[in-house]
């Protein structure tokens, strides 16, 4: 049997999809006196934090956004483990499942969950438009060449010597490990991660770092060891400064990877989630990379809100890059740069803030909205 | 479009990895029944509950994109009764289970009835810490206890655990809607009955009863004794930087765990401490009654919820005996051994495979025709006229390789 309450909710949910922005705990004050909606058992309310991720649209969007994006927010499923749904409080005595909540009480994350859901319902349909990797014919002249190391670096510029007919590999081939420092090789693992599949949070990447290995990728000196071993030590050159490669790649120039705050990247990390239930991992890492990145990169960030290492991993990360450091030199490989570019940590200590995420997802689902009222 | 369509959505630990196996490996017998269980592997309708709630795992989730849909396709497809089971189902929202139902057919005359199986939180709760740790958890018995016990119930665990096993709320989001007699409780035996108890309640439930099923079922979801999962424990909070979860399912969940420690049966069982057995019987008792007002059909006893007394003595898994932790971990060393013994005969033979066919490769491309060929393909490439030539047999040839 529905409750009154339940009606004074589903006036609410209409209020929100006409663009409203009274919040529930006012909205059921005045429901008290007289704005109750017709109740119906037969359809399931949406959830508090749906609700909630819709006000604050409305409320960043003059006159709320368009119904059809409203049906989107609230029918979305929340993106990830954690608890499903959040039920409205003050629609009557509760006796099971958990407490209810006041939409406005809930923490960024839980919207996020939402925003990230509706998100990659936006980006799906983008799929047919993705680029479809090419291998240009190889040019008989070319460098031999294997490029490691950073990943956030190391990818983009690959893939476009490969488009380009350079691909890696071939008889004598010279190893470039692409090192960074080791602050910045962390985030930038994190974010290679982020941006092509589900990947663990920030804190959790850095805490695993932390108590066991580094990850493959960010350790310059394990990878290099690794690749003298298949190929011999001579053969493997670590590279200091990116903008040394083309020269020694044989090319003009490679791309630059784009710059994303740490916000920009948990958004990242919490669409790939949500991505992974509708397209197979090779779309994702497209979706993602070539469409979500560029949109979120071409925001501004200042250099604070970039990753940086939080205080309390620094101590760690300083002598994890000081023995990388040491093991480069001590091991006679060839360098391009300075060495002491390894230990020069960056002065930022951002992480990802749930408010931040939180806003960069409503920034986006509101520019997505209003492509939909334009198109429509 | 389905006549009825039976939905079993949990809970957890109630012997729902024995009865998906029968049903599993018995689809034949059953199809001629006229039932259909809408399976083409063994934990397809796992990935179905996947895809419906949107829940990742360990990167399974890239194999159930569109499981739900294609498990509701053939369901509305078969004309009699079909079954579904999987108690990760029991986790899902109101609004997910409205489309699920839609799905099935619910609005267009087929008849859904909801099955939960259910036993005592007495028992429910060490399993449920036991199933955290054979699932990478770190977390201590004490600290799973603590945030089961908060009202909150803010953090994942209390979250998870509650939604999969609070019997009317469980009830209250899948049979919604429903009449009573089409929602089912199959309590779980308390323990000494006959062996095949919770079967025969299964067989009713279901409707099973007359069939010759396939019961020689090979999963199963094993417990494990106090110094094991003490040793789990000790092996996650260790490997789990280092291992990827990806390894860690065959090996430890199903080679240590279930293969190897679960085995030991001689050593202390898990149980509650005597300090929480109040609490947990008084909610399984409330939930009995809950059950027992709203008319459902209950299959078996509800006098199975009071659960059983506190144990005596009680072993904390915080302190187990560590010689008996020991002796567990000599048994794991072994099984690790004998698994990667085997693994190095595999990859011996792979090495063995490989070099074959090397070989033979050599040999081919010594072959003077070849040698003839592929001078030609080259030359041909070289112009514009001879890759025309070229396009026009491989398209007489019938396929697209680029190769020869």
């Amino acid at each position: 049997m529905a409750s009154e309450g339940t009606g004074i909710a589903w006036a609410w949910v209409e209020h929100l999809r006409a663009g409203g922005t009274t919040a529930w705990s006012s909205w059921l004050a005045e429901g008290a006196v007289g704005a109750a909606g017709t109740p119906d058992a037969t359809r399931v309310l949406p959830g508090a934090q749906n609700l909630a991720l819709l006000r604050r649209l409305n409320l960043a969007a003059p006159g709320g956004v368009d119904p059809r994006t409203a049906d989107a927010v609230l029918a979305a499923s929340a993106t990830g483990r954690g608890r499903p749904v959040y039920t409205l409080a003050g629609l009557g005595p509760h006796r099971w499942g958990p407490p209810p909540v006041d939409p406005d009480t809930l923490a960024d994350a839980e919207l996020v969950r939402i925003a990230a859901s509706v998100l990659a319902d936006r980006l799906v349909p983008r799929a047919d438009r993705l680029s479809v990797p090419r291998a240009g014919r190889p040019r008989p002249w070319r460098r031999r060449y294997r490029l490691v190391g950073d990943p956030w670096w190391a990818d983009p510029a690959r893939e476009r010597l490969v488009a380009a007919g350079r691909p890696p590999g071939g008889a004598g081939s010279v190893v470039l490990v692409l090192a960074r420092p080791l602050d910045e090789m962390l985030a930038d693992g994190w974010t290679a991660r982020a941006t092509s599949r589900a990947a663990v949070t920030y804190d959790r990447w850095l805490g695993q770092a932390a108590r066991g290995r580094l990850p493959f990728a960010t350790d310059a000196y394990a990878t290099a060891e690794t690749w003298a071993e298949r190929v011999g030590r001579r053969r493997v050159h670590v590279v200091l400064d990116p903008e040394a490669l083309p020269g020694l790649l044989g090319v003009r120039s490679l791309p630059a990877p784009p710059v994303l705050g740490a916000d920009a990247v948990e958004l990242c990390r919490r669409v790939a989630i949500a991505l992974g239930h509708r397209v197979d991992p090779a779309t994702r890492r497209g979706l993602l990379r070539e469409v979500l990145v560029p949109r979120l990169a071409s925001l501004p960030v200042g250099p604070r809100r970039r990753l940086g290492i939080p205080a309390r991993h620094r101590d760690w990360v300083a002598e994890r890059a000081e023995a990388i450091r040491a093991g480069i030199e001590a091991g006679g490989y060839p360098v391009v740069g300075d060495p002491a570019v390894l230990t020069a940590l960056g002065p930022s200590t951002a992480r990802p803030r749930g408010a931040g995420v939180l806003e960069l997802a409503v920034g986006q689902l509101v520019a997505a909205d209003r492509e939909t009222q334009g198109v429509s | 479009m389905a006549r009825r369509v039976l939905l079993h959505v949990g809970t957890p630990k109630t012997g729902t990895s024995y009865l998906q196996d029968v049903l599993f490996r018995s689809r034949l017998e059953l199809q001629r029944a006229g039932i259909l269980y809408p399976a083409d592997r063994f934990d397809a309708h796992f990935l179905a509950g996947l895809d419906l709630m949107q829940l990742p795992w360990g990167g399974l989730e890239a194999e159930a994109i569109g499981a739900w849909g294609d498990l509701a396709r053939r369901v509305r497809e078969h004309s009699g009764t079909a079954i579904i089971s999987h108690e990760i189902l029991a986790s899902a929202s109101r609004p997910q289970i409205e489309r699920a139902l839609d799905s099935l057919g619910a609005g267009s005359g087929t008849e859904i009835h909801v099955l939960l199986s259910v036993r005592d939180l007495v028992r429910q709760i060490p399993a449920e810490w036991q199933e955290n740790v054979k699932h990478r958890s770190t977390i201590s018995y004490e600290a799973f206890l603590a945030q089961l016990a908060d009202p909150a119930r803010s953090g994942r665990i209390a979250s998870w655990f509650w939604s999969v096993q609070e019997i009317p709320d469980i009830l209250d989001r899948w049979a919604a809607g429903l009449p009573p007699e089409q929602v089912h409780v199959i309590t779980v035996p308390q323990p000494g009955g006959p062996a095949d108890q919770l079967w025969q309640r299964f067989s009713a439930a279901f409707g099973l009863d007359g069939l010759a099923l396939r019961h020689e079922a090979i999963r199963a979801n094993p417990s494990l004794g106090v110094p094991e999962t003490a040793l789990v424990r000790r092996i996650n909070a260790s490997a789990n930087a280092v291992l990827e979860p990806r390894h860690y399912r065959p090996l430890v969940r199903e080679l240590l765990a279930h293969q190897t420690l679960s085995r030991r049966t001689g050593s202390p069982r898990l149980a509650l401490p005597p300090g929480s057995h109040a609490w947990a019987l008084d909610l399984s008792i409330g939930w009995a009654e809950e059950i027992r007002a709203r008319g459902y059909d209950v299959v078996g006893d509800l006098a199975d919820l009071a659960g059983a007394p506190v144990a005596v003595p009680w072993t904390d898994p915080a302190h187990p005996d560590e010689a008996q932790v020991a002796d567990a971990a000599v048994d794991a060393l072994r099984a690790v051994l004998l698994e990667t013994a085997r693994l190095r005969e595999r990859e011996e033979q792979l090495a063995r495979d490989l070099d074959d066919a090397h070989r033979a490769l050599e040999r081919a491309y010594l072959r003077p025709t070849y040698r003839w060929r592929e001078k030609t393909v080259r030359r041909l490439q070289g112009g514009r006229l001879g890759q025309r030539l070229l396009a026009l047999y491989r398209s007489a040839r019938g396929r697209s390789s680029l190769s020869a």
